[in-house]
């Protein structure tokens, strides 16, 4: 359609929301903050409404029979975006309390345009407006919800306000139906117990108009207000895949252990995931930190998510010259309730501050556990997304998973992440003459030629020593090794 | 400095030989300024418990043996009632007492640049406001 009406977008201020709104909240727009106490819905509106307003485009702010607003206050002044300068010339508090008690609604909306009149703001917000409701009802007004708000919507419109009504509502909350239907955006808000672990979520449930990202996506509350993680791929990412550029036209990154670089056909091709599968003991992190020295030696900067230790506990005297000498960034995983979109938004943070093209991921197991319970079942897919959007940045990403050393039975990780990644080094121990020795193979290479041999190696003070086949023996995956030369008169 | 500008503003707005029917009348000026800019935030229900936590908090030094508690719902009448009722000197501390028992009571809850800025607010267009006592909060 010709000349249709433009919907400016409003940039929330909260961290990641404006991404799931689908640009920022709809000039004019009648929206609902809705979820149970506690989900952070006051939160989530001063947050908005102290990075909205401004002298030009104040903000009324409606109390009424929920939260006392002297403690909403005292609470609200704790974050850090709760500016008290914008008081009076761009904000104003005003309690509705003796309106809403009194139970006469054209009252309590004489009140708000009065308020609305004599302040002129460009956002209005009412809290708790099912506090309104609730009087309604029990002076036997069950209509007065309808009522209330319908009249609240287009008195608000008309005033070329964006309001914001919050309340304690459930999406299949039936007294909630006609304000849900009259409403241009509802943000349902909702915190979920899994055993131990609390982990807080965001629904944009309707935002008329635009194009918002469905779903469930996981915030967090902290000193600074509410984070947003998005649970998105990046554009193309579906693609990646398909459509990967052949291995060749990628510079190659040195792996830092020289034989395996030839192994690989010249190094980790520039934005592949490698997956290091290998047994307890086989040296996996050593050549995960193998591969950030490399990277350090050559002026690149790593990202290191160590999910087995906290800071400072690595063992790795090499890991921690390399963070000491700011080559290695670290990512904190000290969490025990972290959702996968948070250590996401974390490592893409940390790729974007210091310009790093090595990402380390140890391991895969210790993530898990990291994870809060409730995103443990999801956690393939969330690898998939995690792999996706890395490598999107331009990152090659090094993950260290587990190997349950089964002869019989080879699985690379219990997560399916073999699947997901580009390549694969896989690292095992096998019994040769009554002694374990290490052997590894690379496993995969997308697109790029590279050797299937089964190498014998050893961990030295040096460092990986990548040596040769065995030269005697063969089947050494089985468990029932055989001396080459018996397989060849067979 | 706030009992400081707060006894500035009694000092200013009452001459120093003048008596308790005085000093009431300018205390409850200067209360019923400070009520009127808290009530549309915080609500008449809560500003009426302020209120009497004000009372109960400045009045434990000012009580008097056989005389009547002031009484919240009757408010600011029967704090006049009660300042005329006193000595001068008398009249003047008990004033003081409750106008910084209840900016205290505001600061304890919601902090002191919130509380500054509603004295500032409140106060502000009192001829006495207009010397330093409130524009240095």
């Amino acid at each position: 359609m010709k000349n249709k009406v433009p919907i400016p977008r409003l940039p929330s201020g909260v961290p990641g929301l404006d991404v799931l709104l689908g640009g920022g909240l709809s000039e004019f727009s009648f929206n609902i903050i809705a979820g149970q106490p506690g989900s952070g819905k006051t939160t989530l509106a001063h947050q908005m409404m102290f990075a909205l307003a401004s002298p030009q485009r104040k903000a009324l702010f409606f109390t009424v029979l929920g939260e006392p607003a002297l403690k909403m206050l005292r609470y609200q002044q704790q974050y850090s975006f709760f500016d008290t300068a914008k008081l009076d010339d761009a904000i104003r508090f005003v309690n509705l309390g003796e309106e809403v008690l009194s139970g006469d609604f054209d009252r309590v909306l004489a009140r708000i345009v009065q308020e609305v009149e004599s302040f002129e703001p460009a956002f209005v917000f009412v809290d708790s407006f099912r506090s309104v409701t609730q009087v309604a009802g029990a002076k036997g007004q069950p209509s007065a919800l309808q009522y209330f708000v319908q009249h609240l919507g287009i008195l608000m419109t008309s005033w070329q306000a964006t309001t914001f009504l919050i309340g304690e509502y459930h999406l299949l909350d039936s007294e909630a139906h006609p304000v849900f239907t009259i409403a241009d955006g509802i943000l349902m808000l909702a915190q979920s117990l899994t055993q131990n672990s609390v982990v807080r979520k965001i629904q944009i449930a309707k935002m008329r108009g635009q194009a918002a990202i469905a779903g469930l996506h996981t915030f967090r509350i902290r000193d600074d207000g509410i984070q947003v993680f998005p649970r998105i791929l990046p554009v193309g990412a579906h693609e990646r895949h398909a459509n990967v550029p052949k291995a060749a036209r990628r510079p190659a990154l040195s792996m830092g252990v020289p034989v395996l670089d030839d192994m690989m056909g010249g190094g980790l091709p520039a934005g592949y995931s490698l997956l290091v599968a290998g047994s307890s003991g086989s040296g996996k992190s050593l050549l995960a930190t193998a591969f950030l020295a490399e990277g350090a030696r050559c002026g690149e900067k790593g990202v290191v998510a160590a999910f087995e230790m906290g800071p400072g506990q690595t063992h790795n005297p090499c890991l921690e010259d390399l963070i000491a000498g700011g080559h290695v960034s670290v990512i904190d995983t000290r969490a025990l309730d972290l959702s996968i979109d948070e250590t996401l938004f974390a490592l893409t943070e940390m790729i974007k501050t210091t310009s790093a093209t090595r990402v380390v991921i140890d391991s895969l197991s210790g993530f898990e556990l990291a994870l809060a319970p409730a995103f443990r079942d999801d956690f393939r897919e969330s690898l998939h997304r995690m792999v996706a959007v890395l490598t999107a940045l331009g990152a090659s990403v090094l993950m260290v998973s587990e190997l349950e050393d089964r002869y019989t039975d080879l699985r690379f990780s219990p997560y399916g992440a073999a699947f997901l990644t580009d390549a694969i080094i896989v690292q095992r121990y096998v019994e040769l003459a009554g002694s374990l020795k290490r052997v590894m193979a690379v496993m995969k290479m997308r697109n790029s030629p590279h050797s299937h041999a089964l190498r014998l190696y050893e961990i030295t003070d040096a460092g990986y020593v990548i040596g040769e086949r065995h030269p005697e023996m063969d089947a050494l995956l089985t468990g029932h090794p055989r001396p080459t030369s018996a397989i060849a008169s067979s | 400095m706030r009992s400081e500008m707060i006894e500035g503003l009694l000092d200013e707005g009452v001459a120093a030989d003048a008596g308790a029917t005085d000093v009431s009348g300018a205390t409850v000026r200067i209360l019923t300024l400070l009520l009127a800019e808290l009530n549309p935030l915080i609500g008449t229900l809560a500003l009426r418990a302020l209120y009497v936590r004000s009372l109960y908090l400045a009045y434990a030094s000012f009580e008097r043996p056989g005389a009547d508690r002031v009484a919240p719902d009757k408010r600011l009448l029967d704090l006049h009632q009660d300042l005329v009722s006193r000595d001068s000197a008398q009249a003047r501390g008990a004033a003081q007492a409750l106008l910084v028992a209840l900016a205290n009571l505001l600061v304890s809850l919601i902090g002191e640049p919130l509380t500054d800025r509603l004295l500032r607010k409140a106060w502000g267009n009192l001829p006495v406001a207009k010397s330093s006592v409130v524009k240095s909060l």
